[in-house]
């Protein structure tokens, strides 16, 4: 069975690594439960548990806590919405602002890139925001219950900073195609193969934005944050495992040196916003050290994933990490069996395929 | 989107005037579906008003922004000498 032939059932103390489970009984005599996999082009067809195309978000995930991983990425539950909200809306209020600031600065990037002048290219982007912020079906905007990420502060934190950036001196820059470099996704060969199957791993995602700035070349990511902006906060991104992936990835997909990444903070409160740009850089020996990590921690998950298909067992919990994390009601209970009726209760499915283009990621 | 306005006619707005706090109020209120070119000006140009006594504000220091030694990781890649950026 490949991973393009609907759902499937992995092992679950059955044996074997490709063995498949007929049902999603709890296993026998661990009492795990059995872990659904859907088809996830990103995923081994050989071993469906076993990701291959690998992007921060899902080795963030794993080097958090591998059971995260297991729950958010590899069977894809997140926090059910609340009541009321449309299926298109993700229920994380920050992810679900920053996937729209996202959307909204390369909108008006692509209007740029046609020729557009700033004031035209911003209409539209707020119009943009506007439709997509509102619900048409239940004919009302997104409501986030939050006082300072919401509809409002979002299309307020587009207009001011697209205004602040509108003459910006790092210049996106563009591909062959005469498309500006935004949401420019890459993918190549990590260097480590699996132990398990013989397939390469891929390293993979999307880079924001590559910019030229003084005749150098740079990625340009944005984050928005509740946080006082300063050294403190962008002193979080070193080290950083997103921003070493995407410094790494600029240094092998680009012809050109990439220098760095710089960083648009963008402070969102109730009242205003500030907006802020700091470079990032990493040096040959800590991309080599981030690179050398790497193949350690596939290693690790090709043990999580052997442990789960060959014994049943979840993957292994970091009790460290569980401050505020969404599944910290699911791994509160005392066994597997009764985490599956917790996520069942709580949240749904969604897959996470960094190999797709952006706005394929809903399963 | 739509755009109001017979073809060839040059547009006249007087979205500056009227933007205030209640347009903004009223624009987000609204199915943004039926937004007309005006509507897009509007909702613009009260978003900058906004924007000019916020930054007024903090000029002022009443947004209670934290002044502490933040130094250089503050500056604007623009502000940034290729020297700073290990160039």
């Amino acid at each position: 069975m490949t991973s393009s032939e609907g759902n499937q059932e992995s092992t679950a103390g059955s044996g074997g690594l490709t063995a498949a489970v007929e049902s999603d009984s709890p296993c026998q005599p661990c009492g795990s439960r059995a872990v659904e996999i859907r088809p996830n082009s990103s995923f081994s067809e050989q071993l469906p548990q076993l990701q291959l195309g690998i992007d921060s978000t899902s080795l963030g995930a794993f080097k958090k806590c591998p059971r995260y991983y297991q729950l958010a990425v590899l069977e894809g539950w997140e926090p059910k919405a609340p009541d009321g909200w449309p299926e298109h809306f993700r229920p994380q209020v920050d992810l679900q602002f920053g996937i729209w600031m996202h959307e909204g600065r390369e909108g008006y990037e692509g209007f740029r890139s046609m020729g557009l002048e700033h004031e035209e290219a911003l209409e539209r982007t707020l119009d943009w925001a506007m439709l997509a912020t509102w619900d048409a079906a239940s004919g009302r905007p997104w409501n986030s219950g939050d006082g300072i990420k919401n509809r409002f502060t979002l299309v307020r934190t587009l207009a001011w900073y697209l205004d602040r950036y509108q003459d910006d001196p790092a210049k996106t820059i563009q591909l062959a195609s005469g498309a500006p470099a935004v949401e420019h996704s890459f993918r190549f060969p990590s260097g480590f193969r699996s132990h398990l199957t013989g397939e390469d791993f891929l390293l993979c995602g999307h880079l924001d934005k590559v910019v030229e700035f003084q005749d150098n070349f740079w990625l340009n990511d944005l984050k928005t944050t509740r946080s006082q902006l300063g050294r403190w906060w962008v002193e979080s991104f070193t080290p950083d495992n997103q921003f070493s992936l995407y410094i790494f990835a600029g240094q092998v997909v680009f012809p050109f040196k990439v220098q760095g990444l710089m960083l648009d903070g963008v402070q969102v409160l109730a009242s205003g916003a500030r907006f802020e740009r700091y470079p990032i850089k990493r040096g040959r020996v800590e991309l080599e050290e981030w690179h050398s990590g790497l193949g350690w921690w596939l290693e690790q998950l090709e043990h999580a994933v052997e442990r789960l298909v060959e014994r049943g067992l979840d993957f292994p919990l970091n009790e460290k990490a569980c401050w505020r994390c969404d599944f910290r009601q699911v791994c509160s209970k005392p066994s597997p069996g009764s985490r599956k009726g917790e996520l069942e209760r709580g949240f749904r499915r969604r897959q996470w395929d960094p190999l797709k283009a952006r706005g394929e990621e809903m399963g | 989107m739509s755009d109001s306005g017979a073809p060839g006619v040059i547009p006249q707005s007087d979205a500056l005037t009227q933007a205030t706090t209640d347009s903004l109020a009223e624009l987000f209120s609204r199915d943004p579906e039926g937004f007309q070119a005006q509507d897009r000006k509007r909702l613009v140009a009260a978003l900058r008003e906004q924007r000019t006594r916020w930054e007024a504000a903090e000029a002022s220091g009443t947004t209670r922004r934290e002044r502490t030694k933040l130094g250089e990781a503050r500056k604007q890649s623009s502000e940034l000498s290729a020297e700073e950026l290990g160039l």
